[in-house]
């Protein structure tokens, strides 16, 4: 099958448009988040969230169904003030009827006799409907809102979590750790000097990131960009070793396999 | 040196040992998948990300799109082959990016501020202003194919992605595909000629 040539390598205007996306980015704290996301989705086994995790998509779906309740809501006191008006018309022009309307329940037990009943009717009946909050199996199922503060409730993910615990994947951290966002900050800066060809800088970067973080939560990505840094360099056996504790240390990593392409490059 | 700066690293040179999910222990078996969707989440989210705001969600709703990715790679974890999960988290992310385009269409709000916040930082202030007018510009050109073939347009042009990798990722037949790609390219040709056009003048 043929490939048609990318636009993007045009030289006109239409390439020139395309080139200008080169420099998107996710904004700083989108990895962090999404990892969180993932850290919380990822030990709650079947996909379940944490509750604090839950995306706003889910907290919208959640939403719909607070919507269908309130119409249903709305629906049933509709409909039992209707049912208790005519109970009243009934009552004031059919005596005999009476005793029918009464073995209704609720909302006909307290709609007999005259117009004044039918406010409690229709005060009684929403009472009932609002029992909308204990409905929501909130402890049981995940909550499903979300706020800004939602996502830095959970817990930060940790390289090796201790197997055999309960939620493995968390680990209470003291207050004094340095924040996820932090850390993905300063290593994001290693990050940004690699693709703007300063691999030296980056290794600079590097260094700072292992002494401000002695026990980093993103140690995979970074000894990933430090073999990258190193292969640009041409420090290729330094790569050669870094790749080695890479596949050592990082055996069932997904990014095992790129370390590995990675020092292909370099032509080992 | 290395030693220094990587303090946790085990010095094993050890191959990965190979076993079955079914043979480990449960403990171990919640790290497997955790590692795993850490993994993907770690590799693909910049791609992921990138994808979401190429197809015109609105910026507001980018970071919840990628969210709802994860949670949906989250739980199908188990389904998605090994050496797919790119493919999977970019066909969801289309699919998700849709519904999410649709209600925020159905509700009026069309409008977004352009994302061409990033620009490249040794650049000078005249520069900057060019970049940032090129970048809304694409925006503009890309807002004007329909979603369909800014998807598929999308992921050959920005992404890179091959037709058979594009059909792959969004579960479509090759031929439409080759077809979509050709419209969405005949198209772009012609909003970017008027853009240039409105741009000289």
């Amino acid at each position: 099958m043929t490939e048609p040539r990318r636009l993007i390598e045009d030289a006109g205007f239409a390439g020139e448009l395309l080139r200008s996306a080169a420099a998107d980015e996710p904004h700083a704290q989108a990895l962090g988040q999404a990892l969180k996301v993932a850290a919380s989705a990822g030990a709650a086994g079947a996909g379940v969230a944490t509750g604090a995790s839950i995306a706003p998509v889910a907290a919208k779906k959640s939403m719909t169904s607070w919507l269908l309740l309130k119409w249903l809501s709305i629906g049933a006191l509709a409909g039992g003030a209707t049912v208790a008006t005519a109970e009243v018309w009934v009552a004031a022009f059919e005596p005999s009827v009476r005793h029918t309307a009464s073995a209704a329940p609720a909302v006909s037990a307290a709609s007999v006799g005259t117009t004044e009943v039918v406010a409690p009717a229709v005060s009684t009946t929403p009472r009932q409907t609002n029992a909308r909050p204990t409905a929501v199996p909130v402890p049981a199922a995940p909550s499903k809102r979300r706020d800004a503060a939602a996502v830095e409730d959970v817990p930060d993910v940790v390289e090796n979590p201790p197997s055999g615990s309960g939620v493995a994947a968390f680990d209470p951290l003291p207050a004094s750790r340095p924040s996820l966002a932090e850390e993905q900050r300063v290593l994001e800066r290693a990050r940004r000097s690699l693709r703007q060809g300063q691999p030296d800088r980056a290794l600079m970067n590097l260094r700072s990131y292992w002494r401000m973080f002695p026990k980093p939560r993103f140690a995979q990505e970074a000894s990933l960009i430090r073999l990258e840094s190193l292969v640009s360099v041409g420090r290729c056996g330094e790569a050669a070793t870094e790749a080695k504790r890479f596949s050592g240390a990082h055996a069932n990593s997904a990014l095992r396999r790129r370390a590995e392409s990675v020092l292909r490059s370099c032509g080992r | 040196m290395i030693d220094s700066l990587a303090p946790h690293h085990p010095p094993t040179l050890d191959e990965p040992r190979i076993e079955l999910p079914s043979r480990r222990a449960p403990a171990q078996r919640r790290g497997t998948r955790e590692d795993r969707l850490r993994d993907m989440v770690s590799e693909h989210h910049r791609s992921v990300w990138l994808f979401v705001r190429r197809l015109g969600v609105h910026s507001g709703d980018v970071d919840d799109v990628v969210q709802e990715v994860i949670l949906v790679a989250a739980r199908k974890l188990d389904r998605i082959e090994p050496g797919k999960e790119k493919s999977f988290m970019m066909g969801t992310a289309y699919r998700v990016a849709s519904d999410t385009r649709r209600r925020r269409e159905r509700r009026g709000e069309v409008s977004d501020e352009v994302l061409a916040e990033t620009v490249d930082p040794q650049a000078g202030p005249e520069e900057i202003v060019a970049q940032r007018h090129t970048r809304a510009a694409l925006d503009r050109v890309l807002d004007g194919l329909p979603p369909a073939m800014r998807g598929v347009f999308v992921l050959y042009e920005l992404d890179g992605l091959t037709k058979a990798e594009i059909a792959d990722t969004l579960s479509l037949p090759v031929g439409t595909v080759a077809s979509r790609l050709r419209r969405a390219r005949d198209l772009f040709l012609e909003r970017a000629k008027r853009a240039e056009q409105r741009r000289a003048l």
